[in-house]
C-alpha cells in the first residue's frame, strides 16, 4: 500500500485556504481575523450590489462572517475558500431579497408603477437613504436598473463586472455551465441597456474611465 | 467566418478568450457591420455599469491623542519660528536657538513615534479583544443551542412515554368496556 507523502491541495493551498483550515480545526482567532480583513470589502460590495443598499450590504457582510464562523466545520479543506465564501454571502443575499419581496407584497403602500417595478425618479427633492451610493443621476439609474434585473442575471453581472471573477469561477460558485454564465451575462447587459435607455432617455454615455479588464 | 455567439463575444469583451481567437474576432468586428454595432452597444452598456461606484471602507476616526500631538507640534513650531525671528541679528543666539530647536524637534519626533507605536498597539489589543469576545459569544451561542436541542429531545422523549402509557391505559379501558357491554348469550328456545 502506497504511503501518502503529501497532498496536492495541501502543497498548493493559498493563505486563505490555510487560514480557513486553521479556523476550522483550531478555532484560530488570528486566522479568522485575517480572513475578515481580506474579504470584508469584496463581500460588502457584493451584498451592496445585490441588494442595491449600502447599509443592508454592510449588515449582510457582517452576517456572512458570523455564518462563516458558526459553520466553519462545514468547510471542506479541498474546496476553494473564495467559492465557499461567495456562495455563503449570495445565499444570505437571496434570503434578504426574498424577505424584501415578501414585505413589498404585503405592504399596502406599495410604491410600484403599472409595470410592477419600483418608481424611478432621479429628479426627486427628497434624498433617499441610498443617495450616498449614487453620486449623480446616472449612477442612481445604474443602481436602479441592476436592482430591477432578475437575480440570475444580476448575480452574474455583479460577480463578473464588479467583483472581477472569471466566467469559470462564476460557474463554480453558481454551479452552472460556463456557457450558461456567459449567455446570461450577454442577456443581462442587453437588458440593462434597454432599462437604462428608458430611464435616462438617451443612449448610455461612455463617461467612466476604461477598466483594465474591458479589452474591447 | 460565421457570426460569433454571444458567449464568444462575452469572453472577447472580458479578455478571457485565447489570443488567436481574440484576433479572429477582432478581424470579424472590422468586417461585419452588424456585429460591430452589436458590440458597440454592449460596450456602452458595460461602460455605463462603471458609473455606479461604491465608497471605499470608512476610514477610522482620528484619535484625540493625535489632535493633541499635532497641536503641540504646531505650537512648538510657532514658538521656534518667533524665537528665530526675534533673534536673527545675533549669531550666537541664533546658534543656541538652532541647538534648542534641533533638540526640541528631536524630542518631539521621539514623542510622536512613541505615541504612534502606543496607539497601534492599543488598536491591535482592542481588535484582538473584540475578536475574542466575538468568538466567545459565538461559542456560547453554540453551546446554548446544543443544550436547547438536548432539552427538547428529553421533552419529546417524556411526551412519547406519557403518550404511550396513556394509549395503553385507554386500550385497557376499551377492553373492559367491551367486556362489560357484551350481550348475554340467549338461551335456545325449545320448540316442543
Amino acid at each position: 500500500m502506497a504511503m501518502k507523502v503529501f497532498s496536492w491541495p495541501g502543497l498548493f493551498s493559498s493563505s486563505d485556504e490555510t487560514a480557513m483550515c486553521q479556523v476550522r480545526t483550531d478555532d484560530d482567532a488570528e486566522a479568522f481575523s485575517g480572513l475578515v480583513a481580506r474579504w470584508q470589502g469584496p463581500i460588502r460590495n457584493l451584498c451592496t450590489r445585490m441588494t442595491g443598499d449600502i447599509h443592508r450590504g454592510e449588515d449582510l457582510a457582517q452576517e456572512t462572517f458570523v455564518r462563516l464562523y458558526t459553520r466553519r466545520k462545514n468547510y471542506e479543506p479541498k474546496a476553494r475558500f473564495s467559492t465557499f465564501l461567495w456562495r455563503m454571502a449570495l445565499n444570505l443575499c437571496y434570503d434578504e431579497l426574498r424577505k424584501i419581496k415578501r414585505r413589498r407584497e404585503l405592504s399596502l403602500e406599495d410604491p410600484q408603477d403599472a409595470d410592477g417595478g419600483s418608481v424611478f425618479d432621479p429628479g426627486t427633492d427628497e434624498p433617499g437613504p441610498d443617495d450616498c451610493l449614487a453620486g449623480n443621476e446616472r449612477a442612481e439609474a445604474v443602481r436602479h436598473a441592476l436592482v430591477e434585473l432578475e437575480e440570475p442575471y444580476r448575480v452574474v453581472v455583479v460577480l463578473r463586472h464588479y467583483e472581477g471573477l472569471k466566467f469559470r469561477e462564476i460557474a463554480d460558485v453558481l454551479e452552472l455551465p460556463e456557457g450558461t454564465v456567459k449567455s446570461r451575462m450577454f442577456e443581462a447587459v442587453s437588458r440593462l441597456n434597454k432599462t437604462l435607455n428608458s430611464l435616462l432617455g438617451d443612449k448610455p454615455q461612455i463617461t467612466a474611465r476604461p477598466r483594465e479588464k474591458l479589452l474591447i | 467566418m460565421n457570426h460569433p455567439t454571444p458567449e464568444e463575444w462575452m469572453s472577447f469583451a472580458y479578455g478571457e478568450d485565447s489570443e488567436q481567437h481574440h484576433r479572429q474576432l477582432s478581424v470579424h468586428l472590422r468586417e461585419c457591420v452588424d456585429c460591430a454595432a452589436r458590440m458597440k452597444t454592449l460596450r456602452a452598456g458595460m461602460a455605463t455599469l462603471d458609473e455606479w461606484t461604491l465608497p471605499s471602507a470608512r476610514a477610522p476616526r482620528p484619535r484625540p491623542i493625535f489632535h493633541w500631538a499635532a497641536a503641540a507640534a504646531l505650537m512648538l513650531a510657532v514658538g521656534i519660528g518667533l524665537g528665530r525671528f526675534s533673534a536673527r541679528d545675533s549669531n550666537a543666539t541664533h546658534a543656541s536657538f538652532q541647538q534648542e530647536l534641533d533638540a526640541k524637534l528631536e524630542a518631539n519626533r521621539a514623542e510622536m513615534q512613541q505615541l504612534v507605536v502606543a496607539h497601534i498597539q492599543d488598536l491591535q489589543k482592542k481588535q484582538n479583544a473584540d475578536l475574542s469576545a466575538f468568538l466567545v459569544a459565538l461559542k456560547q451561542a453554540d453551546s446554548r443551542r446544543e443544550a436547547e436541542t438536548a432539552r427538547l429531545r428529553r421533552d419529546l422523549d417524556t411526551v412519547a412515554v406519557f403518550a404511550d402509557a396513556r394509549l395503553s391505559q385507554t386500550q385497557e379501558q376499551l377492553y373492559q368496556l367491551a367486556a362489560s357491554a357484551q350481550p348475554v348469550a340467549s338461551t335456545p328456545i325449545n320448540d316442543h
